[in-house]
């Protein structure tokens, strides 16, 4: 609780130019993607100790630590709300005046006593995952100005969704969106952690304050305490299966830590309770999930969005089942696998495609799984081989009733060439390179400097969503391949005119135009002079909705997802008995996202994606010890080095044709990730048979698992 | 304080400058000279975005204080060729090593540092040799395999 | 960073001068991947930094009769490439291979490894094995210490406020000499221990004719676990559960912390297991 903030004395120093606190906010004091509940700058709580408090801005670097030290903020301590589970008690202090739960789903489908009176078997499991932090290696920085004379505020900043940066800007400092530029780019690595606001808002504050130019950097320790990370999940499961591996019934609970602040905890939590019974037929279930506030840091938007969670407790499931019914993994899975209009854990049809049976297929024939017996006969005495396999799915796209399209604009240049217009983010992903590639497809031409590629600034390109959910590509691209297919049309119409030839009987070969007896006509950079001769250069736009379902889930907003992706991860372990430490050796990745566009960026993704789940599933975990962070650097923070990066690293293209997508093609982004935990933890069970129930499988929760020396 | 004259070569050119003694070499780089290609990731020795090569050998810029550099000879990023990029550079580029590229100096100096005394360097060498420069956007897997397009090592 | 004053030495003549002029407000800096950390992080008070690293009598390793002298800015890279120590004391190079990252080994140092006095140093285990003498040398002139008498607690040593480490001093290893390094992280790289230990064993006969054990990151300095090391000594036969049994004793002389790398009932376990593991890499023990 705040009780006095005197920044009197900061303003004294020489040096410091401007010291803000709430009472400096014009507009709302409020921002957070979907309720503005985390304040801009704290005024009666802080609620994580990464709330921001002051703003402080000097004229050197060097001034800032002596300026902040110079500001004098009184607090009373407050009762720190620290176990997600004990902030759902009645008796319990609260994080926020309407209570611990920010959101509460429930879905129930068909009848799940009935479902676990026909189980022959039944697994009740606890399953707890850690705290990731996104680690981006780039931390958030940015810089801004505001220019009287134009009136216009431009704020330079690694992002996500510039659009909504904007509103958000607008809100705060009360101002038109319109006097507000964002550039989104270029930014060192997102994976949903800068989708939220990170420097933006304060940057704005600060230069329409102070007039200048400002200039904002979070070190490294800073930036692991006030950003959001994926949210720890308690998840309590029970499922029930016939002999024959028929699942009848799942019960499953989630409860997870989204911190002080809600971000996307709302959205994450449902997101998790439509995947929570993964790939399968589940004909009874009952499923819960409950966002909780606590004062553990804030937890929001990351590669898997809630899908690693319970992933890696269904996995683990249905890996304990396969063992205790003695039945193969892959054929327990191929009983129940979802099949192109099947119901979903809740209760939606699935109607798009699916590449599920492909990937096991897969599995089932690659070397790594067929032979994994030969792998455990390799076994040293003290070091354990052993393989695990996954499957998993995930929806693309933000899900019903969520704002979700794409937009572009082309226009041609006078040398033949076109400048696309994307509102999309290159956020390392290869975004650009990707769009570059079906725009080059789109347009009929292959020579790469033809296509130039302009995204990320409010000013100059089209709202294009946000570049989150694996569905960035996918919207950008349907966008890209309306308004080319209108440019297209206008250029054969010009052809026509000027030619004289009926545009049915033109067609195009890397831009060149030629008639039915493949003669050529033009070119595009013939044409080009032409029209630029006449001032008629075309521009072209392109709208596209994302595709959504038509049913809606009741008490679930966003559920459900309309286009899913699907992936299969085998991975190959060896644990060292003697002190519990684990080493992913091969990982195998089948990725099912439709087409696949650019494949350098589709194995880059992969195998990125192998490495963060492999840092999720043996060593990430920021620990918070009674609201403090003890973790906050990369000396305690440890990400995968090139020394525990596996380079038998396989990724294997399942590509179930995509018929909505003019190319076939789905989001992988986060896909790649989701099933490499569980494979790796089913990995542990094959090779010691200890079952690791919490992530991180740290080298201590292996040890204790093992206990001793198996008795000879 | 007290400031500190600094003689050193930075890319082949001499630099004489002075200097407080609490900033490092990654910020002097970064904000006194605007050689923004070093990068900075955490300030503390544990990425290796700031790596750069003093007499032949890699530091993180990041733990360098700038009095310590006086005498010594430097290159970045930027001095690592004239006008091309080196093979080295285009072969990462033609495997797609990089995806947000923040990494990318750094392990392009750890490399080349390699490259420089190791022609043919086995995989281990490889991986050995960029274990302190993190990259969290790829599994390190096509930047190992850039190395062995170049060398053509049989592994 | 915060601001500080800051020299740079010629000889240890003027180092030690210097320091006995600011007595307590000063630190030497070698390579300074402890320091300049501790800077950055605001946990360094003392206001004036001496730069010890162009100081010639600090640096190289040589051979002296059976000894061999590790200069004390002798970085962990040198270490590795020294022909002399692959020779005649493998189990330093071990353990330095398994500092840091490349970058950390190039710039760090053997002396501040050890005058940073951390119990996960990973230079001192090996250090402790090999009995290593210091040499010290102070404005009242120099000493030679006993790596046992050197360590007092965390970031804790017996140097005197001028008093600086000029080299270490090792005995050359004879033909029946076996060593092993254990380091237990995280992770592969880049990482403090979580516990090490280190083992060197002189065998005759098929005997344990001597043999010394030390553990990092379990106690407030690196040990030697001489119980352990007394029972072993003089045997000839090896049964796995009987050594695993005696292992176990390891546990009456370490005494870990909790922390977030792990906890100390993990330490305690994991101990006895990390000197078996040694063991069992230098001696044909069986099931
Ligand atoms: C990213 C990173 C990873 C690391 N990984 C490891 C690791 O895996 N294992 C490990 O053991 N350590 C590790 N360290 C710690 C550090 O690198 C080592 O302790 C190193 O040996 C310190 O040596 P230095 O020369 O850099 O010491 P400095 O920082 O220069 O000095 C350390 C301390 O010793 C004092 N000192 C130095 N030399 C002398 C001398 N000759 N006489 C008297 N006092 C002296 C200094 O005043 C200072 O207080 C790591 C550090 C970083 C930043
Ligand atoms: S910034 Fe220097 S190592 Fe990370
Ligand atoms: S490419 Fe993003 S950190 Fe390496």
């Amino acid at each position: 609780m705040i009780k006095k903030i005197d920044i009197s004395k900061a303003l004294k120093l020489n040096g410091v130019v401007a010291v803000l606190t709430y009472n400096d906010i014009p507009g709302l004091n409020g921002f957070g993607i979907a309720i503005q509940d985390q304040p801009v700058l704290c005024y009666d709580k802080v609620r994580y100790i990464g709330d921001a408090v002051a703003l402080v801005a000097c004229e050197t670097k060097e001034l800032l630590d002596k300026a902040i030290d110079l500001i004098e903020v009184e607090y009373e301590p407050l009762p720190v709300v620290e176990d997600p589970l004990k902030a759902l008690e009645k008796d319990s202090p609260k994080v926020h005046e309407n209570g611990n739960i920010h959101l509460h789903t429930k879905i129930d489908k068909g009848d799940i006593e009935k479902g676990f009176k026909e189980a022959d078997l039944i697994i009740e499991n606890e399953y707890r995952t850690g705290r990731q932090e996104h680690a981006y290696l780039e931390t958030e920085s940015g810089f801004a100005f505001y220019d009287e004379d134009e009136d216009l505020l431009t704020i330079f900043c690694g992002g996500q969704y510039p659009f909504r940066d904007q509103i958000q800007i607008a809100r705060v400092l009360a101002i038109d969106p319109r006097k507000i530029r964002i550039i989104d780019e270029p930014m060192g690595g997102g994976f949903g952690g800068k989708d939220e606001i990170t420097t933006q808002i304060h940057l704005a504050l600060l230069a329409y304050h102070t007039k200048r130019l400002v200039k904002m950097e979070i070190e490294r320790d800073e930036s692991i305490v006030f950003s959001w990370k994926k949210h720890p999940m308690i998840l309590r499961y029970k499922t029930g299966v016939k002999k024959d591996g028929t699942l009848t019934s799942n019960e499953i609970y989630i409860y997870a830590d989204t911190g002080a602040y809600a971000s996307l905890g709302g959205p994450i939590v449902n997101l998790a309770v439509e995947h929570s019974c993964g790939p399968y037929r589940v004909p009874n279930t009952h499923i819960e999930g409950f966002c909780i506030y606590t004062n553990n840091g804030v937890s929001g938007a990351f590669r898997g969005f809630g899908v690693n969670q319970v992933t890696f407790a269904m996995e683990s499931q249905m890996d304990e089942i396969a063992e205790k019914l003695n039945m193969d993994p892959v054929l327990l899975r191929r009983k129940n696998i979802l099949k192109k209009g099947d119901e979903t854990g809740i209760g939606s049809k699935i109607e798009t495609s699916i590449g599920l049976k492909k990937i096991l297929d897969e599995i089932e024939k690659h070397p790594l799984y067929k032979d994994r017996e030969k792998n455990k006969i390799d076994s040293s005495e003290y070091k354990k081989y052993g393989v695990g396999i996954a499957i998993s799915y995930q929806g693309t796209g933000l899900g019903v009733g969520l704002p979700d399209y794409g937009a572009c604009w082309i226009e041609m240049r006078r040398d033949g060439g076109f400048n696309v217009y994307s509102g999309s983010v290159e956020i390392g992903q290869q975004m650009k390179t990707t769009l570059k590639l079906i725009a080059l497809e789109a347009l009929k031409i292959s020579d790469e400097d033809k296509v130039f590629i302009i995204t990320g600034d409010t000013s100059i390109t089209p709202d294009c969503g946000t570049t989150t959910a694996s569905g960035a590509t996918y919207r950008s691209r349907r966008a890209i391949e309306i308004a080319s297919k209108k440019m297209i049309d206008i250029l054969k119409k010009e052809v026509n005119e000027i030619f004289n030839i009926p545009t049915d009987e033109i067609k195009i070969e890397d831009g060149i135009f030629k008639n039915l007896n493949d003669e050529k006509i033009t070119t595009y950079e013939d044409l080009a002079e032409i029209l630029y001769d006449k001032r008629r250069l075309p521009k072209t736009e392109g709208h596209f909705n994302f595709p959504t379902s038509k049913t809606k889930i009741p008490g679930a907003f966003g559920l459900p997802h309309y286009i899913f992706s699907f992936s299969g991860a085998i991975a190959l372990v060896e644990v060292n008995i003697l002190t519990g430490k684990t080493n992913l050796i091969k990982a195998v990745n089948l990725i099912d996202g439709g087409r696949v566009i650019n494949k350098i960026g589709f194995e880059g993704q992969s195998e990125g994606g192998i490495v963060m789940g492999m840092g999720y599933a043996l060593m990430e975990d920021v620990i918070i010890k009674n609201g403090e962070f003890l973790v906050k650097n990369f000396s305690t923070y440890l990400i995968p080095t090139s020394m525990d990066s596996p380079y038998q690293i396989e990724t294997i293209p399942i590509e179930s044709f995509e018929e909505l997508g003019p190319y076939g093609s789905k989001g992988i982004g986060e896909t790649t990730m989701v099933p490499i935990a569980p494979a790796i933890t089913n990995a542990i069970f094959n090779a010691t048979g200890k079952r690791i129930k919490q992530t991180p499988a740290t080298p201590e929760r292996v040890f204790f698992a093992l206990h001793k020396l198996p008795e000879k | 304080m007290k400031k500190i004259k600094i003689d050193f070569i930075l890319n082949g050119v001499k630099i004489t400058d002075e200097v407080p003694a609490n900033i490092t070499l990654s910020e002097y780089l970064r904000d006194y000279l605007k050689l923004t290609g070093t990068k900075e990731g955490c300030s503390k020795g544990e990425c290796g975005a700031c790596t750069v090569i003093i007499d032949d050998k890699i530091f993180d810029s990041c733990l360098i204080l700038i009095p310590e550099v006086d005498g010594k000879d430097i290159t970045t990023i930027e001095g690592i060729s004239k006008d091309d990029l080196t093979p080295l550079q285009n072969s990462l580029i033609e495997e797609g090593a990089f995806q947000c590229g923040f990494c990318a100096s750094g392990m392009v100096m750890s490399l080349t540092n390699l490259l420089s005394k190791n022609e043919k360097p086995s995989l281990e060498e490889i991986r050995e040799s960029i274990s302190g420069n993190l990259c969290r956007c790829t599994g390190y897997k096509k930047i190992i395999d850039a190395v062995i397009k170049l060398t053509k090592a049989i592994i | 960073m915060r601001e500080f004053e800051y020299y740079k030495v010629k000889n240890l003549k003027e180092a030690i001068n210097l320091s006995k002029k600011f007595g307590k407000n000063k630190r030497f800096l070698a390579g300074g991947t402890d320091l300049i950390v501790r800077l950055k992080d605001n946990l360094i008070k003392e206001e004036n930094i001496i730069d010890i690293k162009n100081i010639e009598e600090l640096k190289g390793i040589k051979e002296v009769e059976d000894e061999i002298h590790i200069g004390s800015l002798v970085t962990f890279s040198e270490i590795i490439e020294s022909d002399i120590l692959k020779k005649y004391s493998p189990l330093i190079v071990e353990a330095s291979k398994k500092v840091g990252s490349p970058q950390i080994r190039n710039k760090g140092t053997i002396g501040g490894n050890i005058c940073n006095a951390s119990p996960a140093g990973d230079s001192i285990p090996p250090l402790f094995c090999e009995d290593a003498k210091f040499f010290l040398e102070s404005t009242n002139g120099s000493r030679i210490v006993n790596i046992e008498d050197f360590f007092k607690g965390p970031g804790k040593t017996i140097l005197k406020e001028d008093e600086i480490l000029v080299k270490i001093i090792l005995k050359k290893w004879k033909e029946n000499e076996f060593g092993f390094f254990n380091k237990l992280g995280q992770r592969n790289a880049l990482t403090i221990a979580i516990a090490s230990s280190c083992i060197k064993i002189k065998k005759s006969d098929g005997k344990i004719e001597d043999i010394k054990i030390s553990l990092g990151s379990v106690s407030p300095t690196v040990i030697r676990a001489k119980k352990v090391e007394n029972i072993l000594r003089g045997l000839k036969e090896y049964k796995k559960d009987e050594i695993i049994k005696i292992c176990d004793e390891v546990k009456e002389e370490i005494d870990p912390i909790t922390d977030v790398r792990g906890s100390r009932e993990y330490r305690i376990e994991v101990s006895k297991y990390l000197v078996f593991e040694a063991l069992n890499n230098l001696l044909n023990i069986r099931g």
